[in-house]
């Protein structure tokens, strides 16, 4: 299917050796903001194919993760498909992979390779501890790397087990840190017509995203333990509980709790002991807020609690929105941050944009559907590598070439 | 916080010292940035770290971080570590933003500015003269970026949504994205992710806006008005959940959150071992084949119970359970060499923040990097986190404190001369803390009060 590019990118081609979350999500990223994206896939394709939600045969992961990108796969334990690989990169600006350490290598296309075909070009590599270190040849993922950075450790109640973060956020941290420092690599080579190398690790990135936490260690020796998600610092600021769901509210100040304790219609606790005091109601959240917050809450419906704090008295509240709800949330649609894309089996979906940002003069758009398997071998190949007709013929003989246009729902 | 004493601080040193020269591929560039608490701070510092010019700008009573947890106290007074770790490697100036003339340098500063930075409530800054619309007409090539919770609701903003109006903090956003919905257990309430996300997550997708904006820029002059908010960005880090939601009938109920393991893939989560507990994440079936032969059970990686994610889902206390049976006999230093070290199967130890700062191989990739901070000397803040090979970037050095760099700034760029500075000080459009043993913000209600009092005294 043809793509169509917008943005500040257009004219930016970027190729993707890339699998999972991590990288797809910054090559998604990119190609909202207007790069060509040319995803290479092995023989198997992407394993986030297989991962289930499936519609006629087309995952909901892969879609996520990869529309807007053009897919070429190979056998790429074929030295003819790396080959072919080598030279694709001669016509790129960027390369991106987030392999397991060393098979980048094992498959010939590592930077000091690349770098002798492509000397301009940049290299980006996100991977869960980095391509430095002692844990470098190490293999992790998004939950390695939550755990590592201490998100899992602080994550959950004071008086039960770490939990993982409920969505793979990290990943999310990592392609986009790697979207930027490719770019800052960018803006360095349309000065310079340098290429370089860029290195990103997740847990790299998880350790710099968390507020306060590094900080609390280096100089206060201050363990970040659990707290149920509560901000022990002021209150009530967490989740509660009402008849039918859950609702947010972040209290700051004292004269928000003004606010809150009249809707609660408790005017008398601005005063009371315990209660009259930020710091104080920070870190009563277990033995006063939360008891108080549940009994007012439990025979009120959630929406209804909204509607008190946030519409009535303006209150910093709000649902804990389900993803049905998010889905056909009018602001997100309105936004442009949730939109209906057209696949070639699996029919109309909704996806979130890897890129949320909003522009004036070069706005970001979704250029398209996620490809099938091997869906732009031809076009790719005969438009930057001139092949004709017969060779790519050939090379599907050779099982250099792979197609799955038809894809099967995995049982 | 202890009652605060003045002393005299030798401020041509403060100026001179606290930032060494920048390194980084957007060494030249000049980021204005009317930034505070951590969203649009941390913005500042990602620019910084590859080598931008931040000069931050402050109201008179200061950055609300630098109130907050956790203190350090030196030989000359106190300083927040949490406002060093947002602020590090920035140039600081503080005026009362009610004053025409504090608006006017601003504007001055925004000409001459690449990138402008901001994270007031919607509407804040035009109604002071410096919103998008100010800027652009003094300044057309600049990168003007807005953060938010719901996005901008001005009459040129990008995209306004019905929810612009609404106040929001991290929290909000993180319930309003279905994040919140996702964490935790089934049978109990949701609760809030560990640390604030939305906020420096934005910040981080704030900062790939303004370099493309500046890729743009370089190629075509032109600047623009970028608006992010925190809700987007949540909401665009849910992996494939909308549109898993998407795809299913309207009574399929919507995913829930699932305690110790994730969702969609299995096994993935919190498994407890002897001591204590660990991570596995096994997301493909290479992964999970070697998974059984670390645990010493090769045959189940062909087990049509087990042998592809669809039918470990089906089957999934059967696997968890066996996962956790190998575990719980072994600690978590045994099962992480065996999976981790010997058969490359994503899993490691639950790390606590004092512990990772301890790890080797965040001290080798300096994730911990001293500053050498004003008023309480070295601590260690977080490093710069992706890692260039040509054009490194580093750490700038220490965080301002309030309008340390007032004279310097107005000096350098905009040919005052001391005279002028002291003027302005006098009439209370530039205020610093310069003399204050602690890191608090300058009342100036009370200054111009004192002021007034002083001037019907003559």
């Amino acid at each position: 299917m043809k793509l169509n590019a917008q943005g500040p990118l257009v004219g930016i081609r970027i190729l993707e050796v890339c699998e999972g979350q991590s990288g797809p999500y910054c090559g998604a990223l990119l190609s909202d903001l207007g790069a060509e994206v040319i995803k290479i896939e092995s023989r198997e394709g992407d394993y986030t194919r297989r991962l289930g939600p499936h519609k006629r045969g087309e995952s909901a992961y892969f879609i996520s993760y990869n529309r807007g990108k053009q897919s070429v796969a190979l056998d790429l334990a074929k030295e003819k498909a790396r080959e072919i690989v080598r030279e694709l990169t001669k016509h790129c600006d960027v390369f991106l992979e987030n392999l397991d350490p060393g098979e980048i290598g094992a498959l010939g296309l590592d930077y000091e390779t690349i770098e002798k075909i492509n000397p301009s070009i940049i290299y980006g590599s996100v991977s869960c501890y980095g391509r430095t270190g002692p844990l470098a040849d190490r293999v992790g993922n998004d939950i390695v790397a939550e755990a590592m950075s201490g998100h899992t450790f602080a994550n959950g109640s004071p008086d039960g087990p770490p939990e993982p973060l409920g969505i793979a956020i990290s990943d999310h941290c990592g392609g986009t840190e790697l979207a930027w420092a490719i770019l800052c690599a960018y803006v360095n080579k349309m000065l310079t017509g340098n290429g370089q190398y860029v290195d990103v690790s997740v847990s790299d990135k998880c350790i710099s995203i968390a507020e306060n936490v590094l900080v609390c260690a280096t100089v206060g020796d201050i363990v970040r333990g659990r707290t149920g998600g509560y901000n022990f610092n002021c209150g009530p600021y967490g989740v509660f509980q009402a008849a039918d769901g859950a609702y947010a509210i972040g209290c700051g100040s004292d004269e928000m709790w003004a606010k809150i304790s009249n809707s609660l219609g408790r005017p008398e606790l601005l005063k009371a002991d315990g209660w009259s005091n930020n710091t104080e109601r920070g870190r009563n959240h277990s033995t006063h807020m939360i008891p108080l917050m549940t009994d007012w809450g439990k025979d009120k419906k959630r929406d209804g609690i909204v509607e008190i704090m946030r519409d009535q008295n303006s209150i910093p509240c709000g649902a804990c929105l389900t993803h049905k709800e998010v889905q056909k949330d009018a602001h997100y649609r309105m936004r442009q941050t949730i939109s209906d894309i057209e696949q070639p089996k699996a029919g109309k979906v909704s996806v979130a944009s890897p890129f949320a940002g909003k522009m004036t003069d070069t706005r970001p758009a979704i250029q398209g559907p996620a490809p099938l398997l091997g869906e732009h071998n031809e076009t790719i190949l005969a438009m930057l590598l001139s092949y004709t007709k017969d060779e790519i013929e050939r090379l599907y003989d050779a099982g250099v070439l792979v197609q799955d246009l038809d894809p099967r729902q995995p049982e | 916080m202890p009652e605060i004493t003045n002393y005299k601080t030798d401020r041509d040193v403060l100026n001179k010292k606290r930032i060494s020269p920048p390194q980084g591929p957007l060494t030249g560039f000049r980021v204005l940035a009317l930034s505070q608490v951590l969203a649009a701070p941390y913005l500042g510092t990602m620019l910084s770290d590859m080598g931008a010019e931040v000069i931050k700008v402050e109201a008179p009573y200061g950055d609300q971080g630098r109130g907050w947890p956790p203190f350090r106290t030196g030989a000359q007074g106190g300083e927040s570590a949490y406002y060093v770790s947002q602020n590090r490697g920035k140039y600081g100036l503080a005026m009362d933003f009610t004053s025409p003339k504090a608006v006017e340098i601003i504007l001055e500063l925004a000409k001459i500015s690449d990138i402008m930075i901001e994270n007031w409530r919607p509407g804040v800054m035009s109604r002071r003269g410096l919103g998008y619309e100010h800027i652009r007409k003094i300044n057309p090539g600049i990168i003007y970026t807005s953060i938010s919770g719901f996005g901008c609701t001005d009459r040129f903003a990008p995209a306004p949504g019905p929810y612009s109006h609404r106040v929001c903090y991290d929290v909000i956003a993180q319930a309003e994205s279905g994040h919140h919905w996702m964490n935790g257990w089934p049978d109990r309430a949701p609760h809030s992710l560990d640390v604030p996300w939305s906020d420096t997550y934005t910040g981080s997708t704030a900062a790939v806006a303004i370099i493309a904006a500046l890729i743009q820029k370089i190629k075509t002059g032109r600047g623009q008005w970028v608006d992010i908010a925190l809700s987007d960005c949540m909401v665009s880090a849910n992996e494939n959940l909308i549109c898993m939601v998407s795809m299913a009938d309207e009574d399929v109920p919507s995913p829930c959150r699932n305690g110790l393991r994730r969702l969609s893939i299995s096994p993935y989560g919190v498994f407890k071992a002897k001591d204590d507990y660990l991570v596995i994440g096994v997301d493909n079936d290479k992964r999970f084949a070697r998974l059984c032969e670390a645990m010493g059970r090769p045959e189940l990686a062909c087990d049509s119970r087990f042998d592809t994610n669809t039918h470990r889902l089906q089957n999934r206390a059967k696997i968890e359970k066996i996962v956790e049976d190998w575990c719980v006999r072994r600690t978590v230093d045994k099962c992480v060499r065996i999976l981790r070290d010997e058969y490359r199967v994503p899993a490691g130890p639950i790390l606590s923040n004092t512990d990772y700062v301890k790890h080797p191989q965040f001290r080798a990739r300096e994730m911990m990097v001293p500053i050498e901070q004003a008023r309480i000397g070295a601590l260690e803040a977080s490093g710069v986190v992706s890692k260039l090979s040509r054009t490194p970037g580093k750490v700038q050095g220490a965080a301002n404190l309030l309008g340390e760099h007032n004279r310097y700034i107005l000096k350098k760029y905009l040919g005052y001369t001391d005279a002028e500075v002291d003027k302005l000080y006098e009439d209370l459009v530039l205020v610093d803390n310069i003399d204050y043993e602690y890191p608090v913000g300058v009342d100036i209600a009370k200054l111009k009060a004192k002021a007034k009092a002083e001037r019907s005294g003559k």
